[in-house]
Protein backbone atom coordinates (compact mmCIF):
# COMPACT_ATOMS: atom_id res chain seq x y z
CA UNK A 1 0.00 0.00 0.00
CA UNK A 2 1.55 3.39 -1.11
CA UNK A 3 2.12 5.64 1.72
CA UNK A 4 0.85 9.40 1.45
CA UNK A 5 2.40 12.10 2.59
CA UNK A 6 -0.20 12.44 5.49
CA UNK A 7 0.32 8.99 7.43
CA UNK A 8 4.21 9.39 6.58
CA UNK A 9 3.68 12.89 8.33
CA UNK A 10 1.28 11.20 11.22
CA UNK A 11 4.68 8.37 11.45
CA UNK A 12 7.15 10.81 12.02
CA UNK A 13 4.96 12.64 14.81
CA UNK A 14 3.88 9.29 16.72
CA UNK A 15 0.24 9.28 15.75
CA UNK A 16 0.81 5.87 14.25
CA UNK A 17 -0.27 2.14 15.99
CA UNK A 18 2.33 0.45 15.95
CA UNK A 19 1.80 -1.95 13.51
CA UNK A 20 0.70 1.34 10.82
CA UNK A 21 3.87 2.72 12.08
CA UNK A 22 5.69 -0.79 11.57
CA UNK A 23 4.11 -0.71 7.83
CA UNK A 24 5.38 2.77 7.11
CA UNK A 25 9.31 2.36 8.78
CA UNK A 26 9.08 -0.68 6.67
CA UNK A 27 8.37 1.53 3.20
CA UNK A 28 10.36 4.29 4.49
CA UNK A 29 13.50 1.83 4.96
CA UNK A 30 13.28 0.44 1.00
CA UNK A 31 11.90 3.79 -0.94
CA UNK A 32 14.75 6.47 -0.39
CA UNK A 33 12.42 8.79 -1.83
CA UNK A 34 9.72 8.64 0.93
CA UNK A 35 13.11 8.67 3.65
CA UNK A 36 14.13 11.52 1.70
CA UNK A 37 10.90 12.89 2.59
CA UNK A 38 10.25 12.22 6.33
CA UNK A 39 14.03 13.17 6.45
CA UNK A 40 13.00 16.83 5.55
CA UNK A 41 10.01 16.89 7.29
CA UNK A 42 11.96 16.23 10.24
CA UNK A 43 14.35 18.63 9.80
CA UNK A 44 11.83 21.05 9.75
CA UNK A 45 9.85 19.95 12.77
CA UNK A 46 13.57 19.80 14.45
CA UNK A 47 14.46 23.91 13.24
CA UNK A 48 11.20 24.81 14.42
CA UNK A 49 11.31 23.27 17.71
CA UNK A 50 14.96 24.77 18.53
CA UNK A 51 14.72 27.90 17.00
CA UNK A 52 10.86 28.29 19.65
CA UNK A 53 12.73 26.80 22.31
CA UNK A 54 14.97 29.53 22.76
CA UNK A 55 11.83 31.52 24.19
CA UNK A 56 11.52 28.54 27.07
CA UNK A 57 14.97 30.06 28.39
CA UNK A 58 14.65 33.86 27.61
CA UNK A 59 13.77 35.94 30.66
CA UNK A 60 9.47 36.22 31.24
CA UNK A 61 8.64 39.77 30.75
CA UNK A 62 7.93 42.02 33.66
CA UNK A 63 4.74 43.07 32.15
CA UNK A 64 3.77 39.55 31.93
CA UNK A 65 4.99 38.24 35.09
CA UNK A 66 2.85 41.15 37.19
CA UNK A 67 -0.14 40.14 34.90
CA UNK A 68 -0.16 36.50 36.20
CA UNK A 69 0.52 37.78 39.99
CA UNK A 70 0.16 37.44 42.66
CA UNK A 71 2.02 34.17 42.71
CA UNK A 72 3.88 34.47 39.18
CA UNK A 73 6.84 36.59 39.82
CA UNK A 74 9.92 37.18 37.91
CA UNK A 75 11.84 35.29 41.28
CA UNK A 76 10.54 32.56 41.19
CA UNK A 77 13.15 31.11 39.73
CA UNK A 78 12.44 27.48 40.49
CA UNK A 79 9.25 27.45 39.16
CA UNK A 80 10.24 28.87 35.67
CA UNK A 81 13.16 26.60 35.67
CA UNK A 82 10.73 23.42 36.27
CA UNK A 83 8.51 24.96 33.79
CA UNK A 84 11.39 25.12 31.31
CA UNK A 85 12.02 21.42 32.00
CA UNK A 86 8.51 20.96 31.58
CA UNK A 87 8.59 19.26 35.38
CA UNK A 88 5.48 18.79 37.38
CA UNK A 89 6.49 17.72 40.47
CA UNK A 90 9.23 17.49 42.51
CA UNK A 91 11.01 13.84 41.71
CA UNK A 92 11.91 11.42 44.26
CA UNK A 93 14.81 8.79 44.04
CA UNK A 94 17.76 10.98 44.47
CA UNK A 95 21.40 10.38 43.12
CA UNK A 96 24.28 10.48 45.62
CA UNK A 97 26.83 12.61 43.30
CA UNK A 98 30.01 11.76 44.97
CA UNK A 99 29.48 8.53 45.32
CA UNK A 100 28.24 7.92 42.05
CA UNK A 101 31.30 10.13 40.77
CA UNK A 102 33.63 7.54 42.51
CA UNK A 103 32.43 3.93 41.40
CA UNK A 104 32.74 6.17 38.00
CA UNK A 105 36.09 6.94 37.98
CA UNK A 106 37.44 3.93 39.07
CA UNK A 107 36.03 1.89 35.74
CA UNK A 108 37.09 2.24 32.57
CA UNK A 109 33.86 3.57 30.16
CA UNK A 110 34.38 1.68 26.98
CA UNK A 111 31.44 3.22 24.94
CA UNK A 112 30.69 1.54 21.84
CA UNK A 113 29.93 3.52 19.37
CA UNK A 114 29.62 3.50 15.45
CA UNK A 115 28.50 1.03 13.43
CA UNK A 116 27.48 -2.00 15.98
CA UNK A 117 23.84 -3.25 15.73
CA UNK A 118 22.65 -6.27 17.93
CA UNK A 119 19.92 -7.83 15.99
CA UNK A 120 16.86 -9.01 17.75
CA UNK A 121 13.63 -9.78 16.14
CA UNK A 122 13.77 -9.13 12.30
CA UNK A 123 15.12 -5.55 12.71
CA UNK A 124 18.59 -4.34 14.36
CA UNK A 125 18.20 -2.43 17.08
CA UNK A 126 20.59 0.22 16.18
CA UNK A 127 21.04 1.54 13.27
CA UNK A 128 23.30 4.57 11.69
CA UNK A 129 21.10 7.85 11.09
CA UNK A 130 22.23 11.02 9.86
CA UNK A 131 23.32 12.28 13.35
CA UNK A 132 24.87 9.43 14.78
CA UNK A 133 23.41 5.73 16.08
CA UNK A 134 19.91 5.82 16.43
CA UNK A 135 17.83 3.41 18.29
CA UNK A 136 15.57 0.90 16.18
CA UNK A 137 13.17 -1.88 15.90
CA UNK A 138 12.79 -3.38 19.28
CA UNK A 139 14.81 -1.06 21.26
CA UNK A 140 12.84 2.02 19.83
CA UNK A 141 9.39 0.66 20.52
CA UNK A 142 10.48 -0.13 23.89
CA UNK A 143 12.08 3.20 24.67
CA UNK A 144 8.88 4.71 22.91
CA UNK A 145 6.53 2.77 24.84
CA UNK A 146 8.02 0.90 27.86
CA UNK A 147 7.50 2.45 31.35
CA UNK A 148 10.65 1.36 33.62
CA UNK A 149 7.65 1.48 36.63
CA UNK A 150 5.96 -1.06 34.89
CA UNK A 151 8.89 -3.82 33.74
CA UNK A 152 7.62 -6.24 31.29
CA UNK A 153 9.52 -9.59 30.16
CA UNK A 154 10.27 -8.44 26.27
CA UNK A 155 13.77 -8.87 25.17
CA UNK A 156 14.44 -4.56 25.67
CA UNK A 157 13.89 -3.64 29.06
CA UNK A 158 13.80 0.02 29.74
CA UNK A 159 15.19 1.10 33.75
CA UNK A 160 15.16 4.46 34.25
CA UNK A 161 14.22 7.62 32.80
CA UNK A 162 15.58 11.19 33.39
CA UNK A 163 15.69 14.55 31.67
CA UNK A 164 19.20 15.24 30.51
CA UNK A 165 21.08 18.66 31.41
CA UNK A 166 20.59 19.54 27.64
CA UNK A 167 16.89 18.92 27.97
CA UNK A 168 16.27 16.06 26.76
CA UNK A 169 14.09 12.91 27.75
CA UNK A 170 16.74 10.12 28.22
CA UNK A 171 16.37 6.06 29.87
CA UNK A 172 18.75 3.67 30.35
CA UNK A 173 18.06 -0.06 29.01
CA UNK A 174 19.40 -2.91 28.55
CA UNK A 175 18.87 -5.33 25.82
CA UNK A 176 20.33 -8.93 24.53
CA UNK A 177 23.46 -8.41 26.60
CA UNK A 178 24.33 -4.93 26.47
CA UNK A 179 23.25 -1.88 28.07
CA UNK A 180 22.94 1.85 26.93
CA UNK A 181 21.83 5.33 27.58
CA UNK A 182 19.64 6.84 24.60
CA UNK A 183 18.17 10.08 24.86
CA UNK A 184 14.92 11.50 22.63
CA UNK A 185 16.26 13.82 20.02
CA UNK A 186 13.61 15.31 17.25
CA UNK A 187 11.80 12.63 16.90
CA UNK A 188 14.21 9.86 17.05
CA UNK A 189 16.08 8.27 19.85
CA UNK A 190 19.91 8.82 19.82
CA UNK A 191 21.44 6.40 21.22
CA UNK A 192 24.62 7.79 23.43
CA UNK A 193 26.59 4.71 24.90
CA UNK A 194 25.66 1.01 24.25
CA UNK A 195 28.14 -1.15 26.70
CA UNK A 196 28.46 -4.93 26.19
CA UNK A 197 27.29 -6.21 29.64
CA UNK A 198 29.50 -8.57 31.39
CA UNK A 199 29.43 -12.43 29.89
CA UNK A 200 28.12 -13.70 33.33
CA UNK A 201 25.04 -11.48 33.69
CA UNK A 202 23.94 -11.72 30.57
CA UNK A 203 21.63 -14.81 30.97
CA UNK A 204 19.84 -12.69 34.10
CA UNK A 205 18.19 -9.20 34.01
CA UNK A 206 19.00 -7.30 36.84
CA UNK A 207 16.38 -5.51 39.18
CA UNK A 208 15.49 -2.40 37.92
CA UNK A 209 17.73 0.40 39.42
CA UNK A 210 20.72 -1.63 39.50
CA UNK A 211 21.77 -1.27 36.37
CA UNK A 212 25.00 -1.77 34.98
CA UNK A 213 27.48 0.86 37.00
CA UNK A 214 28.98 2.06 34.08
CA UNK A 215 25.93 3.07 32.99
CA UNK A 216 24.69 4.89 36.00
CA UNK A 217 28.18 6.70 35.73
CA UNK A 218 27.35 8.22 32.43
CA UNK A 219 23.73 8.79 33.64
CA UNK A 220 25.42 10.78 36.57
CA UNK A 221 27.68 12.91 34.46
CA UNK A 222 24.77 13.82 32.33
CA UNK A 223 20.83 13.63 34.86
CA UNK A 224 19.83 17.03 35.42
CA UNK A 225 18.11 16.43 39.64
CA UNK A 226 16.60 13.17 40.00
CA UNK A 227 15.65 9.91 37.96
CA UNK A 228 11.70 10.24 37.09
CA UNK A 229 9.05 8.72 39.40
CA UNK A 230 5.93 6.18 37.73
CA UNK A 231 3.73 9.54 37.69
CA UNK A 232 6.37 11.81 35.47
CA UNK A 233 7.43 8.90 33.60
CA UNK A 234 3.64 8.69 32.68
CA UNK A 235 3.64 12.20 32.19
CA UNK A 236 6.62 12.17 30.16
CA UNK A 237 4.89 9.11 27.53
CA UNK A 238 1.99 11.58 27.08
CA UNK A 239 3.93 14.47 26.28
CA UNK A 240 5.87 11.85 23.76
CA UNK A 241 9.13 12.21 25.24
CA UNK A 242 9.52 15.96 25.02
CA UNK B 1 -16.57 25.17 29.18
CA UNK B 2 -19.59 25.89 31.28
CA UNK B 3 -19.57 28.40 34.32
CA UNK B 4 -20.08 26.81 37.89
CA UNK B 5 -23.81 28.08 37.95
CA UNK B 6 -24.51 26.38 41.45
CA UNK B 7 -21.20 28.42 42.85
CA UNK B 8 -22.80 31.31 45.07
CA UNK B 9 -20.99 34.13 44.00
CA UNK B 10 -20.37 35.57 47.33
CA UNK B 11 -18.13 32.78 48.50
CA UNK B 12 -14.08 33.18 47.31
CA UNK B 13 -12.56 30.79 45.15
CA UNK B 14 -10.81 28.97 47.69
CA UNK B 15 -14.01 27.19 49.34
CA UNK B 16 -14.15 25.27 45.84
CA UNK B 17 -12.41 22.61 47.57
CA UNK B 18 -9.51 23.14 45.14
CA UNK B 19 -5.81 23.56 46.68
CA UNK B 20 -5.36 27.13 46.75
CA UNK B 21 -2.25 27.59 45.06
CA UNK B 22 -2.99 24.98 42.59
CA UNK B 23 -4.06 27.10 39.83
CA UNK B 24 -1.23 29.87 40.28
CA UNK B 25 1.47 26.94 40.22
CA UNK B 26 0.20 25.61 36.96
CA UNK B 27 -0.11 28.72 35.55
CA UNK B 28 3.53 30.26 37.07
CA UNK B 29 5.23 27.33 34.97
CA UNK B 30 3.42 27.32 32.03
CA UNK B 31 4.61 31.35 31.58
CA UNK B 32 7.65 30.15 29.39
CA UNK B 33 5.06 27.58 27.31
CA UNK B 34 2.61 30.80 26.72
CA UNK B 35 5.46 32.90 25.84
CA UNK B 36 6.41 30.55 23.16
CA UNK B 37 3.17 29.77 22.04
CA UNK B 38 1.81 33.11 21.69
CA UNK B 39 5.13 33.59 19.22
CA UNK B 40 4.42 30.77 17.30
CA UNK B 41 0.49 32.35 16.64
CA UNK B 42 1.52 35.62 16.28
CA UNK B 43 3.08 38.10 13.61
CA UNK B 44 5.60 39.64 15.48
CA UNK B 45 7.44 39.54 19.09
CA UNK B 46 5.57 42.18 21.02
CA UNK B 47 2.21 41.09 18.87
CA UNK B 48 2.90 37.20 21.03
CA UNK B 49 3.54 38.99 24.52
CA UNK B 50 0.80 41.45 23.86
CA UNK B 51 -1.70 38.03 23.35
CA UNK B 52 0.07 35.82 25.98
CA UNK B 53 -0.57 38.84 28.59
CA UNK B 54 -4.32 39.59 27.34
CA UNK B 55 -4.29 35.65 27.66
CA UNK B 56 -3.44 35.37 31.46
CA UNK B 57 -6.04 37.72 32.12
CA UNK B 58 -8.25 35.86 30.81
CA UNK B 59 -7.38 33.00 32.52
CA UNK B 60 -7.52 34.69 35.68
CA UNK B 61 -11.21 35.98 35.12
CA UNK B 62 -12.02 32.09 34.13
CA UNK B 63 -9.89 30.17 36.68
CA UNK B 64 -12.97 28.44 38.44
CA UNK B 65 -13.69 26.94 35.13
CA UNK B 66 -10.52 24.84 35.38
CA UNK B 67 -11.03 21.60 36.46
CA UNK B 68 -7.79 20.51 38.97
CA UNK B 69 -6.21 17.83 37.93
CA UNK B 70 -7.34 18.02 34.27
CA UNK B 71 -4.69 19.14 32.15
CA UNK B 72 -3.93 22.94 32.54
CA UNK B 73 -1.70 23.90 29.14
CA UNK B 74 -4.66 22.89 26.76
CA UNK B 75 -7.11 24.68 29.18
CA UNK B 76 -4.71 27.43 28.52
CA UNK B 77 -3.85 26.75 25.07
CA UNK B 78 -7.30 27.36 24.23
CA UNK B 79 -8.46 30.59 25.86
CA UNK B 80 -5.12 31.93 24.15
CA UNK B 81 -5.99 30.41 20.52
CA UNK B 82 -9.39 31.84 21.09
CA UNK B 83 -7.91 35.39 22.55
CA UNK B 84 -5.99 34.98 19.14
CA UNK B 85 -8.87 34.91 16.84
CA UNK B 86 -10.64 37.56 17.75
CA UNK B 87 -7.99 39.69 17.56
CA UNK B 88 -6.83 38.48 14.15
CA UNK B 89 -10.53 39.64 13.12
CA UNK B 90 -10.59 42.95 14.84
CA UNK B 91 -7.38 43.25 12.77
CA UNK B 92 -8.17 42.26 9.37
CA UNK B 93 -12.19 44.67 10.46
CA UNK B 94 -9.61 47.46 10.90
CA UNK B 95 -6.92 46.77 8.18
CA UNK B 96 -9.61 47.07 5.32
CA UNK B 97 -10.15 50.71 6.59
CA UNK B 98 -6.24 51.54 7.75
CA UNK B 99 -2.64 51.72 5.89
CA UNK B 100 -0.95 47.84 5.86
CA UNK B 101 0.82 47.24 9.02
CA UNK B 102 4.37 47.72 8.89
CA UNK B 103 6.49 44.64 7.60
CA UNK B 104 8.57 42.73 9.80
CA UNK B 105 9.21 41.92 13.76
CA UNK B 106 8.38 44.76 15.59
CA UNK B 107 11.88 46.18 17.83
CA UNK B 108 10.78 48.44 20.49
CA UNK B 109 12.60 49.94 23.11
CA UNK B 110 12.68 45.96 24.58
CA UNK B 111 16.25 45.05 24.49
CA UNK B 112 15.59 41.86 24.10
CA UNK B 113 12.69 42.08 21.15
CA UNK B 114 15.73 43.31 19.13
CA UNK B 115 17.97 40.30 20.02
CA UNK B 116 14.91 38.35 18.95
CA UNK B 117 14.44 40.22 15.67
CA UNK B 118 17.95 39.10 14.51
CA UNK B 119 17.75 35.64 15.76
CA UNK B 120 16.29 32.25 13.83
CA UNK B 121 13.41 32.80 15.72
CA UNK B 122 12.54 35.51 13.47
CA UNK B 123 13.02 33.44 10.51
CA UNK B 124 10.94 30.88 11.63
CA UNK B 125 7.98 33.49 12.59
CA UNK B 126 8.65 34.96 9.41
CA UNK B 127 7.72 31.39 7.83
CA UNK B 128 5.09 30.75 9.90
CA UNK B 129 3.11 33.93 9.52
CA UNK B 130 2.86 33.39 5.95
CA UNK B 131 0.91 30.11 6.40
CA UNK B 132 -2.72 30.72 7.07
CA UNK B 133 -4.18 30.58 10.49
CA UNK B 134 -5.86 27.43 10.40
CA UNK B 135 -2.42 25.83 9.57
CA UNK B 136 -0.43 28.27 11.87
CA UNK B 137 -2.44 27.13 14.97
CA UNK B 138 -2.04 23.42 14.50
CA UNK B 139 1.73 23.59 13.84
CA UNK B 140 1.88 25.63 17.16
CA UNK B 141 -0.16 22.91 18.78
CA UNK B 142 1.62 19.69 17.64
CA UNK B 143 4.75 20.41 16.57
CA UNK B 144 6.31 23.50 19.32
CA UNK B 145 3.79 22.78 22.01
CA UNK B 146 3.65 18.65 21.91
CA UNK B 147 0.10 17.89 21.89
CA UNK B 148 -0.63 15.46 20.30
CA UNK B 149 -3.15 15.69 17.06
CA UNK B 150 -6.07 14.31 19.59
CA UNK B 151 -4.91 16.93 21.85
CA UNK B 152 -4.29 19.10 19.63
CA UNK B 153 -8.25 18.74 17.85
CA UNK B 154 -9.77 19.04 21.73
CA UNK B 155 -8.61 22.46 21.97
CA UNK B 156 -9.27 23.58 18.69
CA UNK B 157 -12.60 21.93 18.51
CA UNK B 158 -11.99 20.05 15.24
CA UNK B 159 -12.01 16.29 14.03
CA UNK B 160 -8.44 14.46 13.83
CA UNK B 161 -8.88 14.22 10.18
CA UNK B 162 -9.01 17.95 9.80
CA UNK B 163 -5.76 18.25 12.18
CA UNK B 164 -4.08 15.47 10.52
CA UNK B 165 -4.61 17.86 6.87
CA UNK B 166 -3.89 21.18 7.98
CA UNK B 167 -0.46 19.75 9.46
CA UNK B 168 0.08 18.20 6.10
CA UNK B 169 -0.56 20.98 4.40
CA UNK B 170 1.08 23.79 6.76
CA UNK B 171 4.20 21.32 6.93
CA UNK B 172 4.06 21.20 3.30
CA UNK B 173 4.30 24.67 2.78
CA UNK B 174 7.20 25.31 5.30
CA UNK B 175 9.22 22.80 3.82
CA UNK B 176 9.10 25.13 0.78
CA UNK B 177 9.66 28.26 2.74
CA UNK B 178 12.74 26.74 5.19
CA UNK B 179 13.51 23.57 3.28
Amino acid sequence: MPIDDERLLAWIDGELEPTQAAEVAAAVAIDPALAARATAHRAIAAQLRSGFDTLLSAPIPAAMAAAARPIATVTDLSAVRNARQGRLAPPTRRFQPAQWGAIAATLAVGIIAGRMTYDIGAQPIMVQGNSGLQANGQLAAALDGQLASAPTNGAVRIQMTFRSREGEVCRSWSASGQNGVACHSGDRWRILASLAAPTADRSEYRMAGSNDLKVLGIINGMIDGETFDATQELEARRNYWR
Amino acid sequence: MGRNDAQPSFLPSCTLGKPLDAFDRELTALLPRLRRFGHALARSAADADDLAQGAIERMLRARDQWELGSRFDAWAFRIMRNLWIDTVRARTRLAARTAPEADGLAVGEDPHAQLEARSELAVLMRALSQLPDEQREVIALVTIEGLGYAEAAAVLDLPVGTVSSRMLRGRQALLKLLG
